[in-house]
């Protein structure tokens, strides 16, 4: 069963295009993250399918009914949506309760999800004495109201602390354990790469990747993490790889270089030939991070972004995934 | 409907909201009433400049302890239009709106819950000032040697008419505030426009346009307060009120309809 289907989804705010032809087929259950630099459109996809926002073209649907009547979702659909957002002087309990009412939802749900995300005992308090990380699991509290099947949560773990950030992924697992979907927007690839089963990956408001996320890293292809005997000897190292026809990328003091393991004969014989003596030489296993920047081009969306023609860069991997399922 | 106003309910027992609005409001009622009956002469009584002047025989009418709520009520008015203008613009300028239009999307159900919830606090914030008029303004009438024996004549229905004018009136300013806040999205700017076209622009036009003033927005909601004026008799005054409030809701109504959520 599709949650999320979007075909040619775009949104436009005057010359700029923040969701651009976006095919996406999101299914029931499970995590899926999706990122991207910064302004690449994830905030607005997902306020263009929360109905805050109306599309410029292109269709979409959300649990099957088109997102023009996002009434027909709304009681099932629970958001957080950038920065969480209260009256400063009422408390927890009573910023919780309004929404509760608007949703005709009772008092004891309001209790459960304070429970949930921890701030059963600070209740009382005015949501203005409450630390970012408080506000923020307040505004992950709001989203459970509803007991929502689909949960979009934007940069969930802004201002969290390390034990926060755990204890929201282990939420958001134990969610998509429950056979809800969650999408979550985040920066923290790490976090994403450790509470996601599928990954959706946009930049300038097109996709660039969506399936699994075991699939991402494998198309990354095999590496091998060349280190140098002596530091200085880094970039001469990448160039001499690169000049081989292996894609070579320095970081860390060492090259990590697209290539099977089989070929670490051939590595090493390069770098001997070259002069140059390593101290070690192993696989290297990719992160998704590595992989984000190699897709995003290494460079932040907010100064990556080209003038006007936005979008019209589209790697090969998003030709080839031009409509991609998630199935989580 | 229901939820949206239960919801709207919530969020305006905010004790900041209810005591500065009503407390705001009694304060300014007290002055005005003050100001007219410490003023008031043999001769020709206090009252604003622009505003038909007071005389001593209006304050010693059966209905002179509210001729100076109705001769001032257009500061009660700002009050209204200054508390409808945030209740809607904080709603974008705390990101709020966002929770609420992903929770019903239903906007029209959103803007009507909130309409009817600000009805009720301005009816209840008119209500108190009128009943603190009412208890002090005898003490300060004999004071300033205001003769009261007409005031408990038919007592009943002049408060219960006086109240009912002074909040029709009053509540005439909050859909300006209202249109103005959902207009322009901020506080500062919707206080400023309201302040500024009431106390301002609309006395500038009224130098220009002569009799023609009486049309005016603010002219036409003060005659409402008075019960009617020489210039529009009260009738006439709803109408013409009646006209700039359906404008006024139209253009929020549409523009909260269309207009995306970017806060």
């Amino acid at each position: 069963m599709s949650v999320i289907h979007t075909d040619k989804l775009t949104r436009r705010f005057g010359d700029i295009v923040a969701v651009r032809d976006l095919d996406l087929e999101i299914g029931a259950g499970g995590v899926v993250g999706l990122v991207g630099p910064n302004g690449s459109g994830k905030s607005t996809l997902i306020r263009v399918l929360l109905g805050l926002l109306k599309p410029s073209g292109g269709e979409a649907t959300v649990f099957d009914a088109p997102i023009s009547h996002p009434s027909a979702y709304a009681a099932r659909i629970g958001a957080l949506i950038e920065s969480p957002a209260f009256i400063p002087s009422l408390s927890a309990r009573t910023n919780l309760r309004s929404l509760a009412r608007l949703r005709g939802i009772s008092n004891a749900r309001v209790d459960e999800v304070l429970e949930v995300v921890g701030l059963r005992d600070r209740a009382r308090e005015p949501s203005k004495r409450f630390s970012l990380g408080m506000k923020q699991r307040l505004g992950i509290a709001a989203a459970l109201l509803p007991d929502p099947e689909l949960l979009m949560l934007d940069e969930p773990t802004n201002g969290l602390d390390p034990a926060g950030i755990v204890e929201i992924r282990d939420l958001l697992r134990r969610l998509g354990d429950e056979g809800r979907t969650v999408v979550v927007s985040s920066h923290l690839l790490s976090e994403i790469e450790a509470a996601c089963d599928t990954l959706v990956m946009i930049r300038y408001g097109a996709l660039l990747f969506s399936g699994p996320l075991r699939e991402l890293v494998a198309q990354a292809g095999e590496c091998i993490a060349a280190v140098p005997e002596h530091l200085e000897d880094v970039e001469r190292l990448a160039a001499v790889f690169s000049s081989a026809g292996w894609p070579a990328r320095v970081g860390d003091g060492r090259v990590v270089v697209t290539a099977p393991a089989s070929t670490s004969a051939e590595v090493n014989r390069a770098a001997a030939q070259a002069g140059i003596t390593l101290s070690a030489l192993r696989p290297h296993e990719v992160s998704l991070e590595e992989v984000f920047l190699r897709m995003t081009g290494e460079q932040s969306g907010d100064n990556g972004r080209p003038a006007g023609a936005i979008g019209a860069e589209i790697p090969t991997t998003a030709e080839k995934s031009a409509k991609a399922k998630v199935s989580a | 409907m229901i939820r949206a106003l239960r919801s709207e309910l919530i969020r305006l027992r905010n004790p900041s909201t209810l005591l500065s609005g009503i407390g705001l409001m009694v304060f300014l009622g007290l002055l005005a009433t003050t100001i007219v009956l410490v003023t008031a002469t043999s001769g020709e009584a206090g009252g604003p400049p622009h505003a038909n002047r007071v005389t001593l025989a209006m304050l010693e009418a059966g209905d002179g302890m509210f001729v100076g709520l109705q001769n001032f009520v257009g500061l009660l008015g700002i009050v209204a239009l200054t508390v409808w203008a945030i209740a809607v613009t904080s709603d974008y300028s705390s990101g709020l709106i966002r929770l609420l239009v992903q929770a019903e999307p239903r906007r029209w159900r959103l803007l009507a819950g909130k309409v009817v919830a600000l009805t009720g606090f301005t009816s209840l914030a008119t209500l108190v000032t009128t009943a603190v008029v009412l208890v002090v303004a005898r003490p300060i009438a004999g004071m300033a040697g205001v003769g009261t024996d007409a005031w408990t004549t038919d007592l009943l229905r002049t408060v219960v008419e006086g109240y009912v004018q002074l909040t029709l009136s009053v509540l005439l300013w909050g859909v300006v505030g209202l249109f103005v806040g959902m207009i322009t999205r901020s506080t500062g700017i919707a206080i400023a426009i309201g302040l500024g076209y009431l106390l301002v622009f609309e006395g500038v036009l009224g130098l220009l346009l002569d009799s023609a003033a009486r049309w005016l927005p603010g002219a036409a909601f003060g005659a409402i307060a008075t019960g009617g004026t020489a210039d529009m008799a009260l009738g006439t005054a709803v109408v013409v009120s009646l006209a700039y409030v359906i404008v006024a809701f139209a253009v929020t109504v549409i523009t909260f309809w269309r207009r995306d959520i970017t806060a």
